[in-house]
């Protein structure tokens, strides 16, 4: 072991963890849910990064699905608006990706798609997986 | 005398070739260890970009996003005949957040474990950063406050994820427009600290350093000068673009002449094993990319 590996302390870091959690809940918060600046930072380069941060997501959900861009024109401020409003009330992106995020936000804005992919089930996956991985051995 | 005069003929053969043998060895040796100094070039893969790589026969690694491919059975085909060509493939994670609060979810160390094994990959990679406090996934990659409190957690985050991992973990640096009010040391002292304190390698990325030499106002020549180079296992570069004086490591423009002067002064300090193109959108012409890949490669 390295000498300074055994210079960490065991110490339990639970406290640490309690204040590092609050540290980082506000700032998120912040960033991606207009709530108020934590005190301290500069507020012209949080406002500068949260835009930025808004602008990605709304571009993965763009570049996700054809329709949401084909409704998005860069001149159509409504449905810009829009979409600022839906990453902002929805800051976690849907955790399959961007292409169920965009279908989100279409059933936001009232357009349904008709083409929700079925979720494959995880036992079906895991079942390819363990075949497959018989097979290679 | 004629034994003799054979017995020497003989011994000078015998010598001849045991020199040559040993002057072969001696060029081969050289020849290896220019080689082993080489530096290897790579791109970040991205379907958009598969059938580029595909053609570029000195792309020696390619690095995946490992939150793309959730299961094994979605790897695509252009990813496995890379490998058969002898591609080397690294697994590059977003979402481990080993900056912050929370443990890191043993699911989330196990998957990156299960693509490294399939890829035989020599290590793996994610970011000294948090991605979700307050119960909100953000998605993206957010910079900790660098005090010595913090410090100890992401320490025993890495530690936890070294644990489930069969490969090396390498870290890399963030871009970021904006710092954390009380920080007690600067970026190169933390990331220093983590590095030593857990035993990690380093992925550098170029042009977050120079993005955050912009925003935040310090030397990016002083803080590659007191990280630990030895530690070094690979260097990203990545295009962006200024807005409102700030620059934005996007990803989606030109590569910044600022970032490869880096590269060229990196050169100039340490070996750099391997160094690698990002590009996520906006896709430019063949052309265009090529020469960019040029560009790292002779920097």
């Amino acid at each position: 072991m390295r000498k300074d590996r055994q210079q960490l302390p065991d110490v339990d870091l639970s406290s640490n963890r309690l204040a590092m959690a609050q540290e980082q809940a506000e700032l998120i918060k912040a960033l991606l849910c207009n709530a108020p600046h934590p005190q301290g930072f500069d507020s012209e380069r949080l406002q500068e990064a949260s835009l930025a941060l808004v602008r990605k997501r709304i571009r993965c959900i763009q570049r996700a699905n054809p329709l949401v861009e084909a409704i998005c024109p860069a001149d159509n401020d409504s449905i810009l608006m829009q979409l600022h409003r839906f990453v902002r009330e929805n800051p976690t992106p849907h955790p399959r990706g961007p292409y169920f995020d965009s279908l989100d936000f279409l059933a936001y804005v009232g357009l349904k798609s008709a083409a929700k992919p079925k979720i494959q089930d995880n036992w079906k996956s895991s079942l390819v997986n363990k075949l497959r991985s018989f097979r290679r051995n | 005398m004629e034994v003799a005069a054979a017995v020497d003929a003989v011994a000078d053969v015998v010598a001849k070739l045991m020199n040559n043998c040993m002057n072969h060895q001696i060029i081969e040796n050289n020849k290896s260890q220019a080689a082993s100094a080489e530096t290897q070039l790579g791109i970040g893969f991205r379907p958009e970009l598969a059938r580029f790589i595909e053609q570029q026969e000195n792309i020696q690694f390619v690095e995946i996003v490992a939150d793309d491919f959730m299961h094994i059975d979605c790897i695509p085909q252009a990813l496995r005949d890379l490998q058969k060509r002898g591609v080397t493939i690294i697994p590059h994670s977003l979402s481990l957040s080993v900056g912050g609060a929370e443990h890191v979810s043993p699911q989330r160390i196990k998957h990156l474990s299960s693509l490294a094994k399939y890829f035989d990959s020599p290590f793996v990679s994610d970011h000294i950063a948090f991605v979700r406090a307050g119960n909100i996934e953000s998605g993206h990659l957010l910079p900790v406050r660098r005090t010595q409190s913090n410090l100890a957690v992401v320490c025993e985050n890495i530690e936890s994820v070294k644990a489930g991992l069969s490969v090396p973990l390498v870290l890399e640096n963030i871009a970021c427009t904006f710092d954390w009010p009380g920080n007690e040391m600067d970026e190169a002292t933390f990331i220093t600290a983590i590095l030593e304190r857990t035993d990690t390698r380093l992925l550098l990325d170029l042009s977050n350093l120079f993005a955050n030499s912009h925003n935040l106002a310090f030397s990016a020549i002083d803080y590659l000068m007191s990280l630990p180079l030895e530690r070094l296992e690979y260097v990203h570069m990545a295009g962006g673009i200024f807005k409102k004086g700030l620059y934005h490591d996007s990803h989606c423009h030109s590569l910044k002449e600022q970032s490869l002067q880096l590269l060229t002064t990196l050169k100039t300090i340490c070996q750099v094993p391997r160094v690698m193109l990002e590009r996520d959108d906006s896709f430019p012409p063949i052309a265009d990319l090529i020469s960019e890949l040029e560009a790292i490669a002779n920097a």
